[in-house]
């Protein structure tokens, strides 16, 4: 483990400067208040809010490399964009299109990237990636995507399931293996206008969040990259999770704050709720907790973009604790707002709808462990 | 990198390679701070303190007029990396290097500082803490031992408890009430007390292990002189602030439970130990999972410390993650013993070694400010919510309700 000092130390000053401008950038464009009304009408992403990200504050292109037409930052430095956006529920195309997508686009080797990945860093395009079965587990060597035919003509079919933003892309790259049975995973772009292509928006317990079945009956797909992309697209998922943690800080934090607002204003027994013992300490564990995810959320940033040994393990530990962690938060936030806190109209059930859908995303807590236990040859 | 920073952990892993030992992780705990063990080999650990000082590794960030290094932060977090992974046995200091020293150094006259500064980096002197008192525990302003200036200096009597490392201390920091008719905090004087004066009684308190690493100390008309006053009189209250800032970072420096350890314990197979099934290697992974988010807050700690930014809720947050955890690693160690957690000392696998840990670990969410005054201190300082309504600290302290 480097010793501190041979990293370079945090700017805190130009964290805090991008962090502001994120965020000044998201109350302006996506306050909370409309992020309920999109709940309300169903409406689909607002694209022109999208290519603003897009274009003024380079969301999409932060952590991809300069070749690529990326900015060349760390992962921490998208992840503050994840904890902004989280911190408004923004219902966005950030998570597949720069998650999934650009994340998975950018590591694979020779990729024409003025065809793939411009259109995506300018807001032209949005795109996923899929590799979930029916039933499945989130492992992408578990996909049901198979891919025929050779050279341009390549066909993929299969039911994938659960896929973030599915039915509003423009672009899905699909896991996939080949027919031959030690196949490699591959990776394949699928036009979503193509014929053999057809999503089903799924009613998602996360409000703020879209996911799509999607059937492919022999829809025509071109290949990214080589023979066996299962290494590249095993990194690129760590780096999503881990957006996905600072996603989930963002937020933890917007209901921590709101939890202790409440606290201070609602007076029972003639006093703020929050001169309670109960209350007070119910914060201060929310507090403690929202600490912690962002301490470790930085710490697996930071172990991705330098390559380390422990990377994948920190990623892990990542996922794992803020899994639950953000979910306690998001509970507490209702219990803390009492009757107010379980209605429609409030905010908080928003919060505790993507913390379950956080908590699930990727692998929850138990899966999590299990690969560290996997990893660490810890054997029942 | 900077080059001397480099240069001075260099000088530092030197210096432990040649006079600590190493950590040897095993399916052993790690060694309590608070366990008689701490007070066996005084004379060594005087010993390797002067060399420490000797080698200019004491006292990093203290200034070189009164023997520190006078160096800056860098340094102090290169030594301290360096040293986690060795065991310097020179706990027997804590008190002197990590409350008295920066009390001195914000609060003490220039007498105070030349006369003890240099000498507690020579592991010359050693201290206590004579804070807490049977009837002031987490409410410590509420103390009600007495200081009354006389001709001759001021008369000290009273009680104190939870005193670590009295027995073998020659100086101790006292905080004492000299003016009754004040509210409770500001009627406080802060002094130094020689422990060898006439009317200074030390007796070991037996903890819960079994061990007496603390004390009480009875004060019977101990006479202090007018020099022995750190601060300003009836200002004792902003120098203890002081000291309990540094106390609160000092508690949960000592490394924690790991995860490695539990497995080793487990594959150890003790007569008794319980098989390794799913659900406790999910629990020790919990635990593996939680002690890397502690790290990470560690580290995002270090790096602001390193950059100069004000200190937040991480200490408070520390200590109290630190001691759940401890809790957690503790009953996991036993539940793998199993029947064989019935037992203590040398009937008991590794000589009981867990079991004294076991009987260790709750002072840790007592001690240094309980979890609930941390949890408070969180609540009303950072996120400012209102005080608890019952507050006392107005009235004159002669009209209190203390029982």
């Amino acid at each position: 483990m480097p010793e501190v000092g041979a990293r370079e130390a945090i700017d805190l000053e130009t964290e805090r400067e991008f962090r502001e401008s994120v965020r000044h950038f998201v109350d302006s464009t996506y306050p909370l208040s409309s992020v309920r009304a999109s709940i309300d009408r169903s409406a689909d992403y607002d694209l022109t809010a999208w290519a603003q990200a897009t274009s003024d504050l380079q969301v999409a292109g932060l952590h991809l490399s300069e070749e690529v037409g990326g900015e060349g930052q760390g992962l921490g430095v998208t992840g503050i964009v994840f904890e902004e956006f989280g911190r408004s529920l923004v219902p966005s195309p950030l998570l597949g299109t720069v998650g999934l997508a650009c994340t998975t686009l950018a590591s694979i080797a020779d990729i024409d990237h003025e065809r793939f990945i411009a259109p995506l860093l300018s807001g032209d395009a949005t795109a996923t990636v899929a590799w979930m079965s029916e039933n499945g587990t989130w492992d992408p060597r578990d996909t049901p995507a198979v891919v025929s035919g050779v050279g341009d003509d390549l066909h993929v079919s299969g039911t994938l399931d659960l896929v973030i933003d599915g039915a509003c892309v423009d672009t899905v790259f699909v896991v996939a293996r080949t027919l031959s049975p030690e196949s490699g995973l591959i990776l394949v772009a699928v036009d979503t206008t193509d014929a053999g292509f057809t999503a089903r928006p799924l009613d998602s317990l996360d409000l703020t969040r879209r996911l799509a079945r999607i059937e492919l009956a022999n829809a025509s797909c071109v290949q990214i990259g080589g023979s066996d992309e299962t290494k590249t697209i095993d990194a690129a998922l760590l780096a999503a999770t881990t957006l996905l943690c600072y996603e989930s800080a963002g937020a933890a934090r917007r209901a921590m704050e709101m939890s202790v607002e409440y606290a201070k204003i609602r007076y029972q027994f003639g006093r703020p709720i929050g001169s309670f013992q109960a209350i007070k300490h119910a914060c201060a564990d929310m507090l403690a907790r929202v600490e912690l995810i962002s301490a470790i959320c930085v710490d697996a940033a930071q172990e991705l973009t330098w390559g380390d040994v422990t990377a994948a393990a920190t990623v892990h530990a990542a996922k794992a604790f803020v899994s639950d962690a953000f979910f306690s938060v998001a509970s507490e936030t209702i219990q803390v707002h009492g009757g107010i806190g379980f209605t429609w109209e409030h905010d908080s059930h928003l919060f505790f709808r993507r913390a379950k859908s956080s908590e699930l995303m990727f692998g929850d807590a138990g899966a999590h462990r299990a690969l560290i236990a996997q990893a660490e040859g810890w054997r029942s | 990198m900077n080059d001397h920073v480099q240069e001075f952990r260099e000088r530092a892993r030197a210096w432990l390679e040649a006079h600590a030992t190493q950590r040897v992780k095993r399916s052993l705990p790690p060694e309590s701070g608070v366990s008689d063990a701490v007070g066996n080999d005084i004379e060594g650990a005087r010993a390797r303190q002067r060399s420490l000082a000797e080698a200019g590794l004491a006292g990093i960030m203290w200034p070189e007029q009164y023997g520190g290094a006078g160096l800056g932060v860098d340094e102090r977090l290169a030594f301290d990396s360096e040293a986690a992974q060795f065991s310097t046995g020179l706990a027997v200091f804590d008190v002197a290097m990590n409350l008295v020293g920066p009390t001195l150094l914000a609060h003490g006259t220039e007498e105070q500082k030349r006369s003890h500064l240099p000498a507690i980096l020579r592991g010359d002197e050693i201290w206590c803490q004579l804070f807490s008192e049977p009837g002031a525990g987490s409410d410590l302003a509420s103390l009600s031992t007495r200081a009354d200036l006389r001709n001759d200096g001021w008369h000290v009597n009273g009680q104190k408890v939870w005193t670590s490392g009295a027995v073998h201390s020659a100086f101790a920091i006292l905080i004492a009430r000299t003016d009754f008719e004040a509210p409770k905090h500001r009627g406080l004087t802060y002094f130094v007390v020689d422990m060898a004066a006439p009317g200074v009684t030390v007796r070991p308190l037996r903890q819960m292990t079994g061990d007496s690493h603390f004390a009480e100390v009875f004060l019977d008309d101990v006479v202090l002189p007018l020099e022995s006053v750190v601060g300003e009189i009836g200002d004792g209250w902003s120098v203890v602030r002081t000291t309990l800032s540094n106390e609160r970072v000092s508690i949960g420096g000592e490394p924690g439970v790991e995860a490695a350890q539990l497995i080793g314990l487990a594959r150890e197979g003790h007569h008794g130990s319980v098989e390794m099934d799913s659900a406790l290697v999910d629990a020790i992974a919990d635990l593996h999972v939680r002690n890397r988010v502690l790290k990470a807050l560690e580290h995002r700690t270090t790096a602001n410390t390193a950059a100069g930014a004000q200190p937040g809720p991480e200490a408070s947050i520390f200590k109290l993650e630190y001691a759940a955890l401890q809790k957690i690693g503790n009953d996991l160690a036993l539940r793998i013993l199993g029947p064989a957690g019935l037992l203590q000392g040398s009937d008991a696998p590794l000589d009981g070694a867990w079991q004294r840990n076991l009987l260790t670990s709750p002072y840790l969410r007592i001690a240094g400010g309980t979890d609930e005054i941390q949890r408070n201190v969180i609540a009303e300082r950072i996120l400012g919510l209102p005080a608890d309504k019952d507050d006392n600290r107005r009235q004159p302290f002669n009209q209190l309700v203390r029982g």
